[in-house]
């Protein structure tokens, strides 16, 4: 039976949910029917207000599995492991989309899918962090010394992020800075609201999937105890299919 | 060199691109990918979850079958 905090939780979670439809629905709607096509790269200039927040989301992800792996290290326990776990996903998930949405993106700008830029190499090298992470985690067991190996790889690996964030600026190359502190290249006001929207999106979204994954992860740790506990006390857990 | 035409002119004729002097790319088609490609990535990552939690659910039916089972025994041997 549902305890009422539990039932709390849920409803919490299904909100957010919803909201994140209704804001990805809104957004969509933003960028095809109020954001004016671009003067000069045409309609898939239109990418850009879904490639640019989700390398805001892998950043959010990222974010949280350094903090879930600094946590894990400073004191072990599930949840701070399964926040870890989930943040590296989350930053598969997006650093997935923007690896391909950006290339899509310099087809049209640059006439190539790819180039060894600063900006597109460390991203690269970012996001096969996260993968290396999420494969150690997934064919390495689920022992102490792998979680905190895991953890140190993910500490380690976050040292990249403001490099792929500061690389334009020091390195130069073919990246470019749309977004900065002076107000940018968007000139129209229903360019900024949609670029808004996608980062408010984003936002639901990221966290959405963190707090999904963080609670299947802890559910999977509680119930691989619960199993341990049965098979000491004498109970045989494996059960035919 | 080729004289600038009048307005007319550009409204009224229609001239094929000689060699590769198009768009090497549609937008409209990168633009459609990109998008589908975002969906993709996003269902394919809800179908890895909810696979996660079908299994889990099957772990957790597993487990109840044993402790009901073990339950049912202990009844068993309890004396009238």
């Amino acid at each position: 039976m549902h305890q009422p905090s539990s039932r709390a939780t849920d409803t919490a979670f299904y909100a957010l949910a919803a909201l994140s439809a209704a804001a990805f629905v809104a957004e969509v709607l933003l960028i095809f029917l109020k954001a004016p096509i671009e003067a000069r790269m045409g309609i898939v200039q239109k990418i850009f207000y879904f490639h640019v927040p989700s390398w805001y989301g892998m950043y959010i992800g990222a974010g949280a599995c350094f903090l879930g792996s600094l946590a894990y290290l400073v004191r072990a326990t599930d949840a701070r492991d399964a926040f870890a776990r989930a943040g590296a996903e989350t930053a598969v998930v997006f650093g997935a989309i923007g690896l391909i949405t950006g290339p899509l993106w310099g087809a049209k700008a640059w006439g190539s899918f790819w180039t060894w830029d600063p900006r597109l190499t460390t991203a690269l090298l970012s996001f096969l962090i996260y993968v290396a992470y999420l494969v150690l985690r997934a064919f390495a067991g689920d022992s102490t010394g792998e979680k905190r190996f895991s953890a140190a790889l993910a500490v380690l690996g976050a040292a990249n992020l403001p490099i792929i964030h500061y690389s334009v600026q020091k390195w130069g190359g073919q990246h470019p800075m749309v977004i900065t502190g002076s107000g940018g290249g968007l000139q129209h006001p229903d360019m900024k609201l949609a670029l808004a929207g996608g980062f408010l999106c984003f936002t639901l979204l990221a966290a959405l999937m963190l707090w999904a994954r963080t609670r299947i992860e802890v559910a999977r740790g509680r119930l691989a105890r619960i199993e341990a506990d049965a098979i000491d006390l004498g109970l045989d857990t494996r059960t035919e299919a | 060199m080729t004289q600038p035409q009048a307005p007319d002119d550009r409204a009224t004729t229609f001239q094929a691109v000689e060699g590769n002097k198009g768009e090497q790319y549609s937008g409209g088609v990168l633009l459609v990918s990109a998008y589908a490609a975002f969906l993709v990535v996003l269902f394919a990552w809800i179908a890895l979850v909810w696979r996660k939690q079908i299994a889990l659910d099957a772990r957790l039916r597993d487990l109840q079958k044993v402790v009901d089972q073990a339950a049912q025994g202990g009844a068993e041997k309890k004396p009238s």
